[in-house]
């Protein structure tokens, strides 16, 4: 279920990632040059392998987190590809969707949590 | 770096990757399609629509057994789990072509005869290491290729000199700066899969690839060498007289009390002999380590004989990587993820070997054009086998003969017909017509499967038939996949001549 927090996150990482560069900058009409981008992007994919491994079995986490990366990574790829422009809007969109996504599930857990007790 | 060596370690590359690039993409895309073995057997057998819980379904199979085959020397069940509602049986048969059956039996019943003979993705999962070859044969030559995938990976990435300045990029209509770009995205965003893949993979065989460890400690006793290795097995010698195997139920319900979970493998050694033992294997998919604590019970009495859970650390780690590479623990999300990243490898294999054509651009040699031509069908030939075993499944009669075998014989002569098709077309007319083979092949099987079993498309949506939707859904997307690739290939002319030579290596 983290995946719904842990895949925008590692794709808004990614897309910050790709932004930092210059010919994929070009590419996507991205005009703010900033030396925060490639940071932020990184931060972003920390906080996606943390939001991953808030499941329960931490071992299936990290696998399924390799592999999101890859996803994360392809979907940049491919949206540099076909619409490069849209790439600095949906990846700071997918970074607002992910952190979302990612305190919607805590609360849900916490509340299930409660109930339980 | 000195720029010979990365000279000779492109030329690594190149010929490691070449040499069996063709049985490397048959084994890659053989395993990612066994990610959904369970889900590929489900499809393949629609008759079974019942389903019981893992101990009844074992009780009902031990009952059908032992009035079917009471002579043989071992039952191997495994259990029907979510994913799968059959109980699948291995068992030696002598009536069998190879001498031994691999067959699902129905959970309720226990029998195997309302449901059509086949081998289900079994089959995928074994070609996938066995490539249909004798023992050892088989597995020798996909360890070798496994090296071969890992040497060409390594080498890979010394020859990729700006892989993190092409990390993202994919140039469209480049010629073959557009088939590199593919080539190298597809094998570097998926690189530490591609390396667990492989790695895990070489391990799986690794008694295959270096022996000598076994050897030189334990020379020709590999009796001694199998029993230290699994000091959980049980084994005792049959002891000629016959037994009756004491109810199976009680032993279930003990071996789930001691895994606290639920069973997956049940062994039967000797079933009607007074020696009989009864050993059960908790469930593969509930850890990441594939190995599995057992318990074993005297068959005549249900008498707790042994029990086993590997804590030895190298076992341990072993069971990991093996785990890793079975991926039988993934939950869904991972499930995808594997599939996902296996068809990336798959595509990393078909552009490279696109590629070492592009690199050698003009030259006309006898070993150019086998290339040019094997590449067809070793490419556009697999997953037009793969839906010929589907098509197979559904359209030969119910009670031929041998049925499951039949089936895979209709994969190879599928595959071999594609082959055929390579050498006897243009190239070019030869790629664009196989694709377009596949797109339809891919695009009608749910349409016959619907008219021939009645589960599937819309009846699927409606009445909740996950299995089935899925499984369509699945074959859509192929079909719309290779109808792309045959109309882009229509489309692109032949390229123009180089106008310089290319500075990157392939």
């Amino acid at each position: 279920m983290s995946a719904i927090a842990a895949l925008p996150l590692a794709f808004a990482g990614m897309g910050l990632i790709g932004l930092s560069m210059d010919r994929h900058a070009r590419q996507a009409a991205f005009a703010l040059q900033a030396r925060w981008l490639r940071p932020v992007g990184w931060l972003l994919l920390a906080l996606s392998l943390a939001a991953s491994l808030a499941g329960p079995n931490w071992r299936f986490a990290i696998v399924e987190w390799i592999g999101l990366l890859a996803a994360a990574a392809g979907l940049v790829v491919l949206t540099l590809y076909f619409r490069p422009r849209a790439l600095a809007p949906l990846a700071t969109g997918a970074a607002v969707l992910g952190l979302a996504g990612w305190i919607t599930l805590a609360i849900l857990q916490s509340t299930l949590e409660i109930k339980s007790h | 770096m000195s720029r010979g060596f990365r000279q000779s370690m492109s030329g690594l590359h190149t010929w490691s990757g070449l040499l069996l690039g063709w049985l490397l993409f048959a084994i890659v895309l053989s395993g990612t399609a066994t990610v959904f073995r369970s889900e590929i057997s489900g499809w393949m057998r629609p008759e079974v629509t019942a389903s019981a819980p893992p101990d009844g379904a074992i009780v009902a199979a031990i009952g059908w057994l032992s009035s079917a085959h009471p002579k043989a020397a071992g039952w191997y069940l495994a259990a029907p789990d979510e994913r799968l509602s059959t109980t699948q049986a291995v068992f030696d048969d002598t009536t069998a072509p190879n001498g031994y059956r691999d067959i699902a039996l129905d959970p309720v019943s226990g029998s195997p005869d309302a449901i059509r003979g086949t081998l289900g993705g079994e089959f995928l999962y074994r070609f996938h290491f066995e490539l249909q070859i004798p023992y050892p044969w088989g597995r020798l030559l996909a360890s070798a290729a496994a090296v071969l995938m890992l040497i060409a990976l390594i080498s890979g990435i010394i020859i990729h000199a700006r892989i993190f300045k092409d990390f993202f990029t994919l140039r469209p209509g480049k010629g073959k700066r557009s088939w590199l770009d593919a080539h190298n995205v597809l094998g570097v965003l998926a690189l530490p899969f591609h390396l667990m893949i492989t790695a895990t993979g070489i391990v799986t065989l690794l008694a295959m690839t270096m022996p000598w460890a076994a050897v030189a400690n334990y020379g020709d006793d590999l009796a001694k060498a199998f029993a230290e290795q699994s000091p959980g097995l049980v084994s005792r010698d049959a002891a000629g007289t016959p037994g009756t195997l004491a109810p199976i139920a009680p032993m279930l319900a003990e071996a789930e009390r001691r895994f606290a979970g639920r069973i997956g493998r049940v062994s039967i050694a000797n079933p009607g002999d007074a020696n009989s033992v009864v050993t059960v294997a908790n469930h593969d998919g509930d850890q990441l380590a594939y190995a599995a604590s057992t318990v074993s019970f005297a068959g005549t009495t249900g008498r707790v004989i042994g029990a086993y859970t590997e804590a030895r650390p190298a076992q341990q780690t072993y069971a990991v990587l093996y785990g890793l590479h079975m991926g039988r623990f993934a939950p869904w999300v991972s499930r995808w993820l594997y599939c996902l990243c296996g068809l990336a490898l798959a595509g990393t294999i078909a552009t490279g070997l696109v590629l070492w054509l592009q690199a050698r651009q003009g030259a006309d040699g006898f070993g150019h054009r086998l290339v040019a031509r094997l590449n067809v069908g070793a490419v556009a030939g697999q997953p037009i086998a793969m839906l010929a075993f589907f098509w197979g499944n559904r359209l030969l009669p119910f009670g031929l003969a041998e049925r499951a075998a039949a089936e895979v014989s209709v994969f190879f002569l599928a595959w071999g017909a594609a082959i055929l098709v390579g050498f006897v077309r243009p190239v070019r007319r030869a790629w664009i017509e196989l694709f377009w083979i596949a797109a339809a092949g891919a695009g009608l099987l749910p349409f016959v499967s619907f008219a021939l079993t009645g589960r599937g498309l819309w009846a699927a949506v409606l009445g909740g038939d996950r299995l089935f939707w899925g499984f369509d859904l699945m074959v859509f997307a192929f079909a719309l996949s290779f109808a792309t690739i045959a109309r882009r290939l229509a489309a692109h002319r032949t390229p123009a001549p180089r106008r310089r030579r290319n500075t990157m290596p392939a």
